[in-house]
């Protein structure tokens, strides 16, 4: 049978690069789950509170867990699946419209 | 939030019908004059436009076609200063006021044609209080900072007389001030009765009853049925509103714009209020969401590349005539009804000038005109 978590289980090779580290990952799962397995420690700074966060609802919801995806600000780490060659980087500062504006 | 258990009875100076701004901010205004005052509200799953607004202090377009409107709402824009740095002060909650003014963006030479004659007809009715400037495309450029303007903004104006709030970060504070200062607020108490005998009123909700010498119905949506417990007949028709919040992104552009695009502190851009009737439906719909996203890149282009983090739909409450109400009954005085159109823009003046007319009898010259008397002639559903 197709089961999702059959797959979730099934160690891969893949890997990431989190903040020039490279973190090991499972195929299936998701930025936040490889981060939070690897303990990669906090994964961005709150612009709001200036505080450190890291992955928490792991459901899209609470915003927690915002990192840089290959260059792409604003990400939810949880609602990211691991792909080969992913770079991540701790998400430490608001993204600015006009950089923004280039990225399209 | 601070909310206080569920009482069973209880005997105050004022009980208000309705926990949105309208409620809270009468309630707060009568506990800073040493009144006791609890404020019924309803439930979570109730309509509550204070829950799900856009938190601009509009001045500059409201009252075009009944100037008394727009004085009630410049009053209001005057006082609200002082008012955020009171509640700020009173709850610890900062509600995020800035009052520097709004930029009106122009879409074409028709429609800056057509924004210039609006704003010299508006002066001439409204004389020398009503400030707006038009402005050519450079000028509002440079007022927002160059944040890269859509190829057919023409030009457009600027109004030092509105601002804004963070809705949610302002309903808190009300909330917790009028708290502070000694206030109850029932939350899940749904009044269904209001009956009086000689000396008070006396008001039900399955949770219990409580009586004072005055009621306020201040429900919203909730109005109609409640108002005819008191002998007074009107109608509050759901007006939907559809809004849209981006990612949070540095800070862009320090004026709102338009009255439908503005960036919070805190980074994220909202976009919206749209206006439609859709009965009691508080749904949102791809084809309002995607004509609220596309005015917004007409006018920004750069938002192009911003995400969208959340949408959602609220209903106001709206008079029949978009104005507001402020009545006491006149077959069972002491009972009062209010509602608005603009509760954000209203609420400084909600605070200062309604504990009066309540306390008093006496409304303000600045109410006078908003009483049900206008609806004399038209028949009441
Ligand atoms: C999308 C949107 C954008 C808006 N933008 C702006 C803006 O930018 N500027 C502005 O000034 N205004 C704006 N408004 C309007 C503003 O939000 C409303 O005017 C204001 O919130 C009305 O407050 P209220 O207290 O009268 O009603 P509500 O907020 O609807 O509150 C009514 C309360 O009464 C309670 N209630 C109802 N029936 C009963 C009952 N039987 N017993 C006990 N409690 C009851 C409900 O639970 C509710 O809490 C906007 C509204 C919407 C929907
Ligand atoms: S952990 Fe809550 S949104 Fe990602």
């Amino acid at each position: 049978m197709n089961n999702p978590h059959e797959t979730t289980n099934r160690l891969s090779s893949m890997s990431l690069n989190f903040e020039g580290c490279v973190i090991a990952a499972r195929e299936g799962e998701t930025v936040a789950t490889a981060l939070l397995a690897a303990k990669a420690g906090y994964t961005g700074t709150s612009q709001v509170s200036g505080r450190r966060r890291s992955p928490y609802c792991l459901t899209g919801i609470c915003f927690e867990c915002l990192v840089e995806v290959n260059g792409h600000a604003n990400q939810r780490a949880c609602m990211v699946r691991v792909r080969k060659n992913m770079t991540i980087r701790r998400q430490n500062r608001l993204p600015s419209l006009h950089l923004k504006g280039r990225e399209t | 939030m601070n909310m206080s258990r569920p009482k069973s009875s209880g005997t105050f100076d004022v009980v208000i019908v309705g926990g949105g701004i309208v409620g809270l901010c009468i309630g707060y205004g009568l506990v800073k004059c040493q009144l006791r005052v609890a404020v019924l509200d309803g439930n979570d799953a109730d309509f509550s436009a204070s829950r799900g607004n856009f938190g601009m202090i509009s001045v500059s377009n409201k009252g075009f076609s009944n100037i008394p409107y727009f004085r009630l709402s410049l009053t209001s824009g005057r006082l609200w200063p002082l008012f955020a740095e009171e509640l700020r002060e009173c709850s610890g909650i900062d509600p995020r006021f800035q009052g520097r003014g709004k930029v009106y963006l122009s879409v074409g030479d028709r429609e800056l044609d057509e924004q210039r004659r609006h704003i010299e007809e508006f002066s001439q009715r409204a004389g020398a209080e009503y400030r707006n400037e038009i402005l050519d495309r450079d000028e509002v450029d440079a007022l927002l900072g160059h944040v890269g303007l859509g190829e057919a903004v023409s030009g457009g104006s600027f109004s030092p007389l509105d601002g804004a709030v963070d809705p949610l970060k302002f309903y808190s504070s009300l909330l917790r001030a009028y708290q502070a200062r000694g206030g109850h607020y029932l939350f899940g108490h749904i009044v269904d009765r209001i009956v009086r005998d000689t000396t008070a009123f006396f008001v039900r909700t399955p949770a219990g009853q409580f009586s004072a010498p005055r009621v306020v119905i201040a429900a919203g949506l909730g109005i109609p049925p409640l108002a005819k417990e008191v002998g007074l007949q009107l109608k509050v028709r759901p007006e939907r509103g559809q809004i849209i919040v981006t990612e949070r992104i540095d800070q862009v552009f320090k004026y709102p714009i338009s009255g439908f695009l503005r960036q919070n502190v805190e980074g994220t851009v909202m976009i919206g209020s749209s206006s439609e009737y859709a009965g009691r439906d508080d749904r949102t719909t791809v084809e309002v969401l995607k004509e609220l996203a596309k005015s917004a890149v007409e006018r920004l282009p750069s938002l192009r590349s911003v995400q969208i983090n959340r949408c959602w739909a609220c209903l106001r409450p709206r008079t029949q005539d978009g104005y507001p109400i402020y009545q006491e009954s006149s077959e069972q005085p002491g009972a009062f009804v209010v509602s608005c159109h603009s509760g954000i823009t209203l609420a400084a003046l909600h605070t200062r000038l309604l504990p009066q007319w309540i306390m008093e009898g006496a409304r303000d010259r600045l109410l006078e005109p908003f009483g049900l008397e206008r609806f004399r002639d038209e028949q009441p559903a």
